[in-house]
């Protein structure tokens, strides 16, 4: 086999699609790993002081998880769309597989770091909450915002992958 | 869907009344206190009252109280449930009818009890640990307070285990003293050395360099044998000790509710207390400076007028920031702490409980449009209202989610979504029957994604105009009718010609021009200058962009709609991936009730914090007047017992 047949072999339409799926599971699963991790960290030392504070913290803390759920979906539809789990799998042209691939980035990015930032937010959110409880949904809210731009890129991804015609 | 009015109170009344005043006022619940620093009373020649030297008595007792209910109620055979309803006491009565003394001297009881169940954890602890000495010394035979002879010394001590015996032994023997081991355990070897005195730094040297712990027998005296025995002795007197008075605590935990009963007439007395301390007077009376909302004036005017107070009710003036009390149906009262969340209005500014709640409804059914959800969490939300004897608060924020559920009931059979795509996966690869292509009777979002996002943006171009009219609405009730009309008006002339463009009506160009023209000739009005009004003008074309990104933020409607379909069809192939056979319906149940609740989890607290943004920043961001003081009336303390209502109101 000579090295453009390999190449030609690995870069096929079909192995596009899959890498952007992969890519839009990977990037915002890591990005909403660590966020949840990062306010998890904060929140165990809110819960030291006082654990009746669990609920609070747990719902700050599941915030920059949702990234890796917009990743996971549009990973899905790409495998939808290309047939790759039904009996009869689709086989894209280059063309094709790069529009796919370019379908995944915006989730893929933007909800890599987007998660991390949340995460921060939320954190911060964590130190709010535990000197005054009561202003938890302004805690929310703040980390929320930052959640708007995987929104966006997760909106321009799925758009993009249910008007994929093959 | 409105502010309380509000009145101020300024009441003066005998100091010795005050107290039972107070007392009064906080069975009426309508009455509000301010602290004498922050009504300046001292400026005005009033003294702060003195400290009262009941408060730490008090203080002391509601800590006592606290104490003995969390021992007695593992104890308690009437378990609170969730299903409970909760004690009805007049905290009056209970006073006079001497279930308070009663109820005292269970608490001293059970305070006496805690201090002595105390003292026996710690002897038990410490019996213990000599019983677990003396087995391990139970094959030395000498008393124990033996430790030396006229002319010989006994050493007894441990080795750690795997210590080498024959070899100490050795170098022991060397100065005639002589190693005997008792006994073992996994870490350590229990030895007796005996030596004679003359060689006992010798033979101390050469333990110690072996590392040997001398043994703390403590005040032991006898053998180890009988003092094991002695401990096992004690042990079991105390054990037989702590279930006697487990068994009075059972007895005590009996009359549980009077105790708790007493327990909320304390921390009233100690509220009653901390209120009257932070008034001001004069000699011998007490200033009562506060508010009480319009409505129920009447109510507390009589009680003042019982305790002969000198009292005037004014309304309140430009420096004022009156305590805010919403008033609203008790529909809308549900979506109350979604607003208290952000914050409350200012007193004089707008309620929007109710055009909020509206638009919350709307949007959250949207946002998590499906019938099978929708479902499951009003039927959840609304039975645990109607069944559970919850709190206030918690039977509103159940209530709100259920309602929204119905919502989401309602858009899911439009949007053709039941958990998911279930009938058409289930009818497909279960049943075997060809299934439909959708079950939408609006728009399907996954064939039409274009359609649920214009459905989207509209629903949003709907709550801004919304947050806009209300916006018009609070200057028109101010008196600023024209502002309204150039403010409100122009944007929406604008707003309408865009439409009407856009749709291709062929005057909808005449009222775009017409909306520009509106904007820029009114918005500049406020400035001197004639070239500055045009800048200013032309500048607030410029703040259209404002509400274009406010419009399209709205697109997260349909993203968070998309994402919940799209892993609730996720989770309908995965469960129906076992084909019609009983292993595949088996795993088509696990499946579905697992990968359902997660999904309907996950995306609950999503469509409830994005749902709520939009509220907050694009909503609220039109008219919404932040910053007002939730009204927190003087209220008795009602954490186990409510008053019955008939004497709440008129005692």
């Amino acid at each position: 086999m000579t090295f453009v047949e390999l190449l030609s072999h690995v870069f096929s339409g079909n192995n596009l699609a899959f890498l952007g799926a992969a890519l839009a599971t990977i990037l915002p699963g890591l990005g909403s790993a660590k966020g949840v991790s990062l306010v998890g960290e904060a929140s165990s030392g809110l819960l030291t002081e006082n654990p009746s504070m669990f609920g609070k913290a747990l719902l700050l803390q599941a915030l920059p998880g949702t990234q890796g759920i917009y990743g996971l979906i549009t990973a899905f539809l790409i495998i939808f769309k290309t047939g790759a789990l039904s009996a009869a799998p689709m086989h894209l042209d280059l063309g094709q597989g790069g529009y796919l691939l370019a379908a995944a980035l915006p989730i893929a990015f933007v909800g890599y770091f987007s998660a991390i930032r949340q995460a921060r937010v939320a954190a911060s959110g964590i130190n709010l909450i535990a000197k005054r409880p009561d202003q938890v949904g302004k805690a929310i809210t703040s980390s929320a915002l930052v959640e708007t731009y995987a929104i966006f890129a997760v909106l321009i991804s799925l758009l993009l992958v249910l008007f994929f015609k093959a | 869907m409105a502010i309380s009015k509000m009145k101020r109170l300024s009441a003066f009344c005998l100091r010795e009344d005050t107290d039972r005043l107070i007392k009064k006022l906080m069975r009426l619940r309508c009455v509000s206190l301010e602290r004498a620093e922050e009504n300046r009373a001292e400026e005005r020649g009033l003294t702060l009252s003195p400290p009262d030297e009941r408060r730490a008595a008090l203080e002391s007792d509601v800590a006592a109280t606290t104490q003995a209910l969390e021992l007695l109620h593992p104890y308690s055979k009437a378990k609170k449930s969730l299903f409970s309803p909760p004690i009805r006491a007049d905290l009056g009565e209970f006073e006079r009818s001497g279930r308070a003394d009663k109820a005292k001297e269970t608490v001293r009881a059970a305070g006496e009890i805690r201090r002595r169940l105390a003292e026996i954890g710690a002897e038990r602890a410490r019996t213990e640990g000599d019983l677990a000495l003396c087995r391990a010394w139970k094959a030395y035979d000498m008393p124990l307070s033996f430790t030396a002879t006229r002319l010989a010394e006994v050493f007894t001590g441990s080795f750690p285990a795997g210590t080498q015996l024959p070899l100490i032994s050795g170098e022991l023997s060397a100065h005639s003293a002589m190693l005997e081991e008792i006994g073992a355990d996994s870490t350590a070897l229990y030895v007796a050395v005996l030596c004679h005195q003359d060689a006992d730094d010798e033979v101390s040297r050469i333990l110690s360099a072996h590392g040997f712990l001398r043994a703390a027998f403590r005040e032991m005296k006898d053998t180890p044998a009988e003092e094991g025995e002695r401990a096992q002795r004690r042990l079991d007197s105390l054990a037989e000790e702590e279930r006697t008075l487990k068994d009075r605590l059972a007895l005590l935990a009996e009359d549980i509710a009077d105790t708790e009963i007493l327990s909320d007439l304390q921390k009233t007395s100690l509220a009653a207390l901390d209120a009257a301390g932070g008034l001001a007077g004069t000699e011998r009376t007490d200033l009562l400076s506060g508010w009480v909302p319009e409505k129920n004036a009447e109510r507390a005017e009589a009680v003042l007028k019982l305790y002969g107070c000198a009292y005037e009710l004014t309304d309140p003036t430009e420096e004022d920031e009156p305590p805010v009390l919403l008033e609203n149906k008790s529909f809308f009262s549900n979506f109350e702490w979604v607003m208290g969340m952000y914050s409350y209005p200012l007193y004089g500014s707008y309620d929007p409980s109710a055009v909020m709640g509206i638009f919350y409804i709307l949007i959250f059914g949207l946002m998590f449009a499906d019938a099978g959800y929708g479902f499951v969490l009003s039927l959840v939300c609304l039975l645990a209202v109607k069944l559970l004897p919850l709190g206030e608060t918690m039977k509103r924020f159940l209530a709100m989610f259920g309602w929204c559920g119905l919502s989401c009931m309602v858009w899911g059979v439009l949007l053709g979504s039941y958990f998911g795509d279930f009938p058409l996966q289930l009818m497909n690869n279960m049943l075997g029957i060809r299934a439909p292509e959708s079950l939408a009777l609006m728009l399907d979002p996954l064939q039409n994604p274009m359609g649920f996002l214009l459905l989207s943006l509209g629903v949003g171009a709907v709550h801004l105009i919304a947050g806009m009219a209300v916006r018009g609405y609070m200057m028109i009730r101010r008196g600023h009718t024209l502002d309204a009309i150039f403010d409100i008006g122009s944007p929406w002339l604008l707003f309408a010609g865009i439409g009407l463009f856009a749709a291709g009506v062929s005057f909808g160009k005449w009222v775009l021009i017409a909306g520009v023209a509106a904007m820029v000739l009114t918005q500049g009005r406020n400035e001197k200058n004639v070239l500055m009004k045009l800048v200013k003008g032309l500048g607030s074309l410029y703040g259209l962009i404002n509400y274009a990104s406010d419009l399209l933020s709205y697109s997260r409607i349909m993203a968070l709609g998309l994402a919940s379909a799209v892993v609730g069809q996720v989770v309908n192939i995965l469960a129906t991936i076992g084909g019609p056979s009983v292993m595949g319906f088996i795993v088509m149940i696990l499946v579905f009730l697992f990968g359902h609740l997660l999904n309907l989890a996950i995306n609950l607290l999503g469509t409830f914090v994005h749902t709520s943004r939009l509220q907050y920043i694009e909503f609220f961001g039109k008219f919404f007047e932040d910053g007002g003081e939730p009204f927190s009336p003087l209220t008795v303390s009602s954490e186990y017992a409510e008053e019955p209502p008939e004497t709440a109101a008129d005692r």
